[in-house]
């Protein structure tokens, strides 16, 4: 293999396409919610152990840089599962059709984003 | 010797012959578990509390036979999908030989340590205060 091949990922080289952008945020997001899992197995220590470990993660949830890690997460959750209903979809050979595919990428990028908006407004109403 | 050995045999020795439609088997199956699971542990994070819980609350919550099972099957369920699915990233994007498999290597350690953690402590809650 030559030094001097590209090497994935591809995010330069081309156009943007809502397929593309859907895929990258797929991927950007199973990692963001890898991130999530190491949270919550965390606070499942803490709630098994209480104490110091309890009162930190409390007080992370309670802050505004809790808040937007929740906001991420929520919002990464629904697109992951978005994502792979177009997942099961196109294993069954269904949606493949351009005009389709685009569709569905709006859609999941649209109805996550107000999936996530919704819970965070109902929320906002149980503690305000 | 090579010469000696079928196509077969070769495309074996040369990657994921064999094993591959496993991996798609298993990435499919538990991302639609955690679709449906994680629709249900959303509900019951909202119902138990939108302002945060104290340690008396949040005990009572992963004790609780439903909730602590579903906290247990979800977070299995979600280390399996989380193995096979960060994998395909390190696949992709560490292109180092060397790194790649120590990167494969650390996100096993990491799935299943995280896993053992947190079902430790969950059943600790359940039964062991």
């Amino acid at each position: 293999m030559g030094k001097s091949r590209p090497l994935s990922p591809h995010l330069t080289v081309y156009r943007p396409l809502i397929g593309s952008y859907t895929s990258i945020l797929h991927r950007a997001s199973s990692a963001a919610l890898l991130g999530g899992l190491v949270f919550m197995a965390a606070w499942l220590l803490a709630v098994a152990q209480g104490g110091a470990l309890f009162d930190v993660l409390s007080a992370l949830w309670g802050s505004v840089v809790g808040k937007v890690m929740l906001f991420g997460w929520t919002f990464c959750a629904f697109f992951y599962a978005a994502q792979w209903i177009r997942h099961f979809a196109w294993d069954l050979g269904y949606g493949f059709e351009l005009d389709t595919a685009r569709l569905t990428g709006h859609l999941a990028v649209a109805g996550s984003a107000a999936a996530t908006v919704l819970v965070w407004l109902y929320i906002a109403m149980r503690a305000g | 010797m090579t010469q000696f050995r079928s196509a077969r045999s070769l495309a074996h020795g040369a990657g994921a012959a064999g094993a591959g439609t496993g991996a798609f088997f298993w990435e499919r199956l538990t991302a639609a578990a955690l679709v449906v699971l994680g629709a249900v542990l959303l509900v019951q994070l909202l119902c138990l509390s939108a302002g945060g819980v104290t340690l008396v609350e949040a005990r009572a919550w992963v004790a609780a036979p439903f909730s602590g099972g579903l906290l247990l099957l979800f977070f299995l369920i979600a280390m399996i999908n989380a193995y096979l699915c960060s994998r395909v990233l390190i696949e992709d994007y560490v292109h180092v030989p060397a790194l790649n498999l120590l990167a494969l290597i650390g996100l096993l350690v990491l799935t299943v340590g995280l896993g053992a953690v947190a079902v430790v402590s969950v059943l600790r809650v359940m039964f062991g205060q």
